[in-house]
């Protein structure tokens, strides 16, 4: 869920402004693969105009770390619900801006054709 | 590296493709930016269909997309064949609750139906799947330790690439039913409601949860029906497990002395979020011999752990490796309302040497634990000296001997204790090096070096058979096929030494007036390359998991060397030793090149590569003689050898693997 965080602002001013220094997004990322999010103020139970706000991921790479070849197959054999060799995983690192790792990303796995189109999209 | 659990599942028909989105599961990263995503493809009847479609991974951030993997393949087990009604959907009732306590109880009821919706009685169901976090990469990696409890003291350590089996916080269920997997039948109702608990769980997680139904009399696998696919938020109460204190090093137990089996209380306290014990909990383990070498390492912390020790470089790999056990006896009614629990565990493999163990409640797992098992033996003697050709004996009338062979003069040695008695069933290592790599610790003959100072300049072990025979009941362990396996022609003195002795054992060096000499290759050439090796040494590149070519049949014309295998990766060197003590676990009794202890599979970018090729015939044999000789005069040896399929696995898009024919080597 995101919300926004500070975002009850300080007194106006003379001139009957405020600025909210720190306004933001308690999580990074989209939702629901939506960039964007409208943002509308209010005083006193008095609206203004809705502004639009664009949101720009913080993530710059998604490296494969290791991803296994041999995947194994859900048939109900109790091989996978043993603590089998079988059972393999992929290692991804998201990383940001000068490479610094970024924490608490959602990865999700896609299966692709070898042009990078996802399987079900066919 | 933290992460959560997902299942890649879609589903494929027989003949064609059809699929599923995966599910939404969300993977977050840890702190260093990795999230360890679990894969496995779920309902796949037929992974023909799938294998024939070039499938491959991207991973997804936010709509920043990786680069596409290489080809994956879907691996399909059986299921066995039982005679089920016609159902073919088990159609939710009561899902499972969204949150469930690891060891509490909790239920699923389905219904049943035909492919008309009707109920279907005597159907089986059973659970088939969770989705799980665990560690499975951090298996093989370098790792030593030692134990002592004393401070500023010099022990002999064992080290290696130790290769955990152990899974890191999985999902697993209390074992129940039949296959030890929760299931029920159903009624004429076609309801079935099935009863499970989870034994184990990582400290925060999801499972993902499937119930199949098993397959017809006429098809074995796979499960011909299944419910929906079910989230359930795990919740562990145990969030730590420690071991003599120790939460975030490895920590020591204690020595024991051979021959006595070696039992030891351990103290383990289990802590919950809060770090408040947690009641009514026990513990299993899984225990390791740890490939053994000769190292040191000045301990002066005055701390009983060892999480930072850095040994100096190995020397010989000792020890088989193998997997062994610990026994466990605790009390049925588990940990106190503090969390302590003290068990008494008995190893299971008798002899000297250094295990590690891991102990498990509810899934979360403690450090690594080791245990460090003194041998009795104290000093050694040379009863035999070893000798390479007799004179005359050889082809150039030279006392030497060439790679690949054994000495002319297989050593001895005989074991004693503190007391001087002699110690039967134990081994000897044994190395060489020149009297150069040797200088500074073999001056003093009437005082032999200890070992620590032996190990500051290394001794290339290059012989062949390194392990002795058991000692006898006089003590005497006698070799019968050392001999060198690589390193330069030379002439060099067998260091004999004992690992897991007194940290004040002695090495023992052979006569220096009898040194053993060694001939190697001056050159050497490799007659027939594998496809799509242009030239030896050269990088090829090719799909991970495709191989390269089959029967592959090299014939060497060399002098004096010992053909070897080598996949050359970056940072690593990985090869099949001729020596069985070095085979990984995992390939053992497979013949397959593995990685060789020596050379961890770890990479410093966290990367394991594979690579496998069976053995037909031939490896690591000794040279044959031909009546060919050289240009300048020297004859030439063959060695042949053949190898079926090389291939590797779990690289990366791009990478390159060298595949090498060593000849002339020095390690």
């Amino acid at each position: 869920m995101k919300h926004l965080e500070n975002a009850v602002s300080g007194t106006t001013d003379a001139n009957g402004e405020v600025t909210m220094t720190d306004l933001q997004f308690s999580v990074a990322g989209t939702t629901s693969g939506s960039r964007e999010f409208k943002i509308k103020y209010v005083c006193d139970g008095v609206y203004g105009p809705l502004s639009t706000v664009t949101v720009s991921t913080s993530v710059q790479e998604v490296q494969l770390r290791l991803v296994p070849v041999n995947v194994p197959v859900l048939t109900g054999s109790t091989a996978l619900n043993s603590e089998s060799a079988s059972q393999v995983a992929a290692s991804v690192r998201v990383l940001g801006a000068n490479k610094a790792p970024l924490v608490g990303k959602f990865v999700k796995p896609v299966l692709v054709y070898s042009s990078g189109t996802a399987v079900n999209a066919q | 590296m933290s992460g959560f659990a997902v299942a890649v599942v879609h589903r494929f028909a027989a003949a064609s493709i059809s699929y599923d989105a995966p599910e939404g599961v969300p993977l977050t990263t840890g702190v260093d930016g990795l999230a360890s995503v679990p894969l496995v493809l779920n309902y796949l009847r037929n992974s023909s269909a799938f294998n024939a479609s070039d499938i491959r991974l991207r991973f997804d951030v936010d709509g920043v997309s990786s680069v596409v993997s290489n080809r994956i393949i879907g691996v399909q087990r059986s299921l066995p064949s039982t005679t089920a009604p016609p159902c073919v959907y088990l159609r939710t009732v009561t899902p499972p609750p969204a949150s469930v306590v690891v060891n509490q109880t909790f239920s699923v009821q389905l219904m049943a139906v035909d492919a008309q919706g009707l109920p279907c009685a005597g159907a089986r169901a059973r659970v088939a799947f969770l989705g799980e976090v665990f560690d499975l990469y951090v298996g093989q990696r370098a790792w030593q330790g030692a134990l002592t409890a004393a401070t500023n003291t010099r022990v002999v350590v064992a080290c290696g690439c130790l290769s955990f089996p152990f899974q890191q916080q999985v999902f697993k269920f209390v074992p129940s039913g039949p296959t030890g997997y929760p299931e029920a039948v159903s009624g004429a109702d076609g309801l079935v409601t099935i009863h499970m608990a989870m034994a184990s769980a990582p400290v925060a997680g999801t499972a993902s949860l499937v119930v199949v139904g098993p397959g017809t009399a006429s098809s074995l696998s796979p499960a011909n029906y299944y419910s929906d696919s079910f989230r359930v938020q795990v919740v562990n109460p145990v969030q730590q497990v420690l071991v003599g204190s120790h939460a975030n090093t490895v920590a020591f137990i204690q020595a024991g002395e051979f021959p006595a089996n070696l039992t030891m209380q351990v103290p383990i306290r289990i802590l919950d979020g809060d770090g408040n014990g947690v009641k009514g909990v026990t513990v299993s383990t899984k225990m390791l011999g740890v490939p053994g070498c000769m190292s040191y390492f000045t301990y002066n912390d005055g701390n009983p752990q060892a999480s930072t020790l850095s040994g100096d470089q190995l020397v010989t790999p000792y020890g088989d490796g193998q997997n062994t056990y610990a026994t466990l006896t605790q009390p049925a009614t588990g940990s106190d309302p503090n969390g302590f629990l003290t068990i008494t565990m008995q190893v299971g493999q008798s002899y000297p040497g250094l295990y590690a163990a891991v102990f498990d409640a509810f899934g979360v797992r403690s450090v690594v634990a080791v245990v460090y098992w003194l041998s009795p033996v104290a000093s050694i003697e040379i009863v035999r000296q070893p000798a390479t050709w007799a004179p005359g004996d050889s082809e150039d009338g030279d006392q030497v001997t060439m790679l690949g062979n054994a000495f002319l003069t297989q050593p001895a040695v005989r074991l004693l204790d503190a007391d001087g008695d002699p110690v039967e069933g134990m081994f000897v290592n044994a190395a060489f090096g020149t009297d150069g790599l040797l200088a500074g610790v073999t001056e003093d003959t009437a005082e032999a070096p200890v070992l620590p100072d032996l190990v500051r300049d290394p001794i290339h072990n290059l012989l062949g058979t390194r392990l002795s025979e058991p000692s006898d009941a006089n003590g005497v362990a006698r070799f019968t096929q050392l001999g060198p396996f690589d390193g330069l022609t030379g002439c060099y003195r067998v260091a004999f030494f004992h690992l897991y002795a007194d940290p004040d054992f002695k090495v023992v060096f052979s006569d220096a007036s009898q040194p053993v000499c060694v001939r190697n290759a001056d050159t050497y050439s490799i007659h027939s390359q594998p496809s799509k090796v242009t030239s030896n040494g050269s990088p090829f590149v090719t799909g991970v998991g495709t191989s390269v070519q089959r029967d592959y049949v090299s014939t060497f014309d060399a002098a004096g060397i010992v053909a070897r295998l080598a996949m050359v990766d970056r940072y690593i060197n990985v090869f099949r030793s001729p020596h069985p003590e070095v085979y990984s676990p995992l390939y053992e009794g497979n013949y397959v090149y593995g990685s060789n202890l020596l050379t961890p599979l770890y990479l410093d970018n966290n990367v394991c590569v594979y690579f496998g090729a069976t053995v037909v015939e031939g490896d690591c044999t000794a040279l044959q003689r031909t009546s060919a000789v050289t240009a300048e005069g020297d004859t030439v040896y063959t060695s042949t050898f053949t190898m079926n399929g090389i291939a590797w696995d779990n690289a990366l898009p791009g990478d390159e693997l060298t595949l090498r024919i060593f000849g002339p080597l020095v390690l």
